[in-house]
């Protein structure tokens, strides 16, 4: 991500490099936009990979990954009190999961910058972040209690809906065994690329804190309007987040590894129940021409792997 | 207005070495000059901030074998919070207004993420949750991840403060990010915001900053993910990620104030031309036409206005340190103390260019005149405005041009040179009104 021009080649990517890598998504772009884009999920494709194997058939596959809660955060603005009403937040709780005030110091601004981690847990009441999230996306109220640095004690509550900042931060989203192996994967994930995170858009931040050779993850952010907490939901378990991409199908030659992989070794994943329904809203925010893919130039000057 | 020229279009002429790249100082110099542009005269200006940032977070990922959890952990004596831990490693948030325990007032959050990217070795203390507590040291090359995570960085030009209303506390003792000195009535100005460099000021409504616009961050490679907190019409900014690895500490580090530690970050966004919307803005935007509020430091409400041009036309973007004129203040060099970077050595009679930001607090905090803006006398001041018949100090600068200009040659050069290419996810800024 960070090649510095020493590193490089002298002559930089070449210019059929760029143009698959930024031409390319725009020119699906276009397709989006005139509505003859041709968009299949990774279970439609595995259904049918015949009748996709001539070029040009199929311009996206959706598909959606599913995964374990831990390794993500939220940060909200949270209102507390009139401005001006304490100078600084000592300690903040929501719903008793304790929260971290800043980094910025707001000060006097009554709202309190809050980082929340979804491993945090309330005590020992079994309630942690994560149900605070699901408490959240899923529209209900949720009580603060903040500790001024003057010694004050500030009591409120507050929706989802009436927060002017609440974005999630998934800094550690594990994707199937076997994907980092996949050319597809590795070329469209990259820091920038559009995704729908628990149904809201975001984009790809860049390799999680976990991405090892043989088990790929993810860092990811969207904000948190407009997730869609049905797909969060876990029943008997902790909340999970899906993360659900596009990817643009260059050549037909793309597509046997993925379905190869798709059927032999990611199954699980990618089939569940979350997965499917993400990965077929995607399709359908896309062909309302509601998503688009980014449009992104080689990083580090580097083409994509092809 | 739709745009009429796409970023993979401006990619390709990158790629073939076509592209018109100019940087913002040079963009600006020639609307001055009286050069129209037209769309398709230039296709991609480079601008910058670096400035006090105080959202700012970084995640470093620890390898750890301690065998039970790791309760609580402190880096270089920085409390730092536990985002997750197993398999070996722990994952910490560092704030960038974090202070160590160790080093009340002398070090935090900034002054650990110039400690990494410069190659220092750095203490690693971790309390498990069977009450031992633990210790080692680690670098920079040992963590598999370490990136920063900003939440609001990069704002839109911002308000110059001072005492306005002659409050005791301001004169004596300001316990405020904005003051490095007692703030006299009316005779001392703090200001912030690289004016017509800045990249918001040249697309406040994110007309092309968007949500995956790929980004330097202190010289590494990194991504807009969104609006920062409180951004608003009115005030836009920006939360963004890079990566530590291929950071310049020259670019970044912790920056003491009279209100605990801060730190700094130097931010470089390409600016690609998509259509006359764009162009017109950036010519507009100059020194000479972005006004500044000013206001008083309390009530932060404004009560009168100057512009960018009163700040940076013909100032000293570097201080000199002239030994001769040291008077060896009983060896409590209030320039060497107050300097919220730690760049002075009075012993030495040298400023530490490397860390020097050139916010001028030491002109205004050396009584024998030793610290001047280059080029300039002596005169207890990095600079001034004129108000009406009132001239106003300017003592305190929280952003640095130098720094600024030498950001934007350099997305500049890594444009020309094929090495950065743009980036977009088409997504908006979401901003308040």
């Amino acid at each position: 991500m960070t090649a510095t021009p020493s590193e490089l080649s002298p002559t930089g990517p070449s210019w059929l490099d760029v143009r698959a890598s930024a031409a390319g998504n725009a020119a699906i772009n276009r397709r989006i936009d005139d509505g003859s884009v041709t968009v299949l999920t990774i279970e439609e494709l595995c259904r049918s990979p015949h009748d996709v194997s001539r070029p040009g058939t199929v311009d996206l596959v959706t598909l959606a990954f599913p995964a374990g809660i831990s390794g993500s955060a939220a940060m909200l603005v949270v209102p507390v009190a009139g401005r001006g009403v304490f100078t600084r937040a000592e300690e903040i709780f929501l719903n008793r999961v304790r929260g971290h005030p800043g980094p910025a110091p707001n000060e006097r601004l009554g709202v309190v910058d809050t980082l929340i981690f979804a491993d945090e847990p309330a005590g020992d009441t079994g309630y942690d972040g994560s149900a605070l999230f699901l408490d959240l996306i899923g529209g209900r109220r949720v009580k603060v209690e903040c500790h001024s640095v003057e010694e004050t004690v500030h009591h409120n509550e507050f929706d989802l809906a009436s927060l002017e900042f609440a974005r999630f931060y998934v800094y550690n989203a594990q994707l199937p065994d076997g994907a980092d192996e996949l050319v597809i994967l590795r070329r469209s994930l990259v820091p920038g690329m559009r995704i729908a995170l628990n149904g809201s858009q975001g984009i790809v931040v860049g390799p999680g804190t976990r991405d090892r050779p043989g088990a790929m993850c993810l860092s990811l952010a969207a904000d948190m309007h407009g997730m869609d907490a049905t797909l969060m939901e876990n029943p008997g378990g902790r909340p999970r987040h899906v993360a659900a991409c596009a990817l643009p199908i260059r050549e037909p030659t793309d597509l046997d590894p993925l379905i190869d992989w798709a059927r032999s070794r990611a199954t699980q994943s990618l089939f569940s129940s979350p997965a499917s329904k993400a990965a077929m809203q995607l399709k359908q925010m896309i062909r309302q021409n509601s998503f688009r893919l980014s449009e992104t130039g080689p990083i580090g000057g580097k083409a994509a792997e092809s | 207005m739709p745009a009429q020229r796409s970023i993979a279009e401006i990619n390709e002429r990158l790629a073939r070495g076509e592209a018109v790249v100019m940087t913002a100082m040079e963009f600006k110099q020639e609307v001055r000059n009286g050069r129209r542009f037209r769309l398709g005269d230039v296709d991609v200006v480079t601008t910058a901030t670096r400035a006090v940032m105080s959202g700012t977070s970084a995640i470093l990922g620890i390898p750890l074998h301690s065998g039970d959890p790791a309760r609580r952990i402190w880096i270089n004596g920085l409390p730092c919070l536990v985002a997750e831990q197993g398999n070996g490693q722990v994952d910490v948030v560092v704030q960038g207004t974090a202070e160590s325990r160790d080093f009340p007032n002398g070090y935090g959050g900034g002054h650990l993420l110039r400690d990494l990217v410069s190659g220092k070795t750095v203490d690693v203390e971790w309390e498990s949750t069977d009450g031992r507590t633990q210790y080692r040291t680690t670098s920079l090359n040992q963590l598999p991840f370490a990136r920063i995570y900003s939440f609001r960085n990069a704002y839109r030009n911002y308000s110059a403060f001072t005492n306005a209303h002659n409050r005791r506390s301001y004169r004596e003792h300001p316990n405020t990010i904005f003051a490095n000195r007692a703030l006299p009535w009316m005779k001392a100005l703090t200001v912030s915001g690289s004016g017509e460099l800045n990249p918001l000021e040249n697309d406040p409504e994110g007309r092309v900053i968007h949500p995956g616009t790929r980004v330097l961050v202190n010289k590494a490679e990194g991504v807009v993910i969104g609006s920062g907190t409180r951004a608003s019409h009115h005030g836009p900014n920006l939360s963004l990620a890079a990566d530590l690895h291929g950071m310049d500490p020259e670019f970044m580090g912790g920056f003491k104030t009279r209100h605990g530690m801060e730190i700094t970050n130097s931010v470089a966004i390409p600016i690609p031309v998509l259509d006359e919307g764009v162009l017109q803005r950036l010519s507009e935007v100059l020194d000479e036409n972005v006004e500044m509020d000013i206001a008083d430091l309390a009530d932060r409400i404004p009560f009168t206005q100057a512009t960018y041009a009163d700040v940076w036309d013909g100032a000293a973007l570097w201080v000199d340190f002239d030994g001769d004129r040291c008077i060896v203040c009983s060896f409590q060099c209030p320039a060497e103390h107050f300097c919220p970077m730690g760049a002075i050595s009075w012993r030495e009679k040298r400023i530490d260019q490397a860390l020097c930001v050139a916010c001028g607090a030491c002109t205004a905090n050396c009584p024998g005149g030793a610290f001047s803006g280059r080029g300039h006398e002596p005169r207890g001041r990095i600079g001034e405005l004129e108000l009406g018949d009132r001239t106003m100090p300017i003592t305190y600068r929280l952003s640095n041009r130098r720094r600024v200009i030498e950001l934007a040659v350099y997305l500049k050069e890594r444009l020309t040179e094929r090495s950065f290419f743009l980036a977009d996810a088409g997504l908006p800024l979401r901003l308040t009104p």
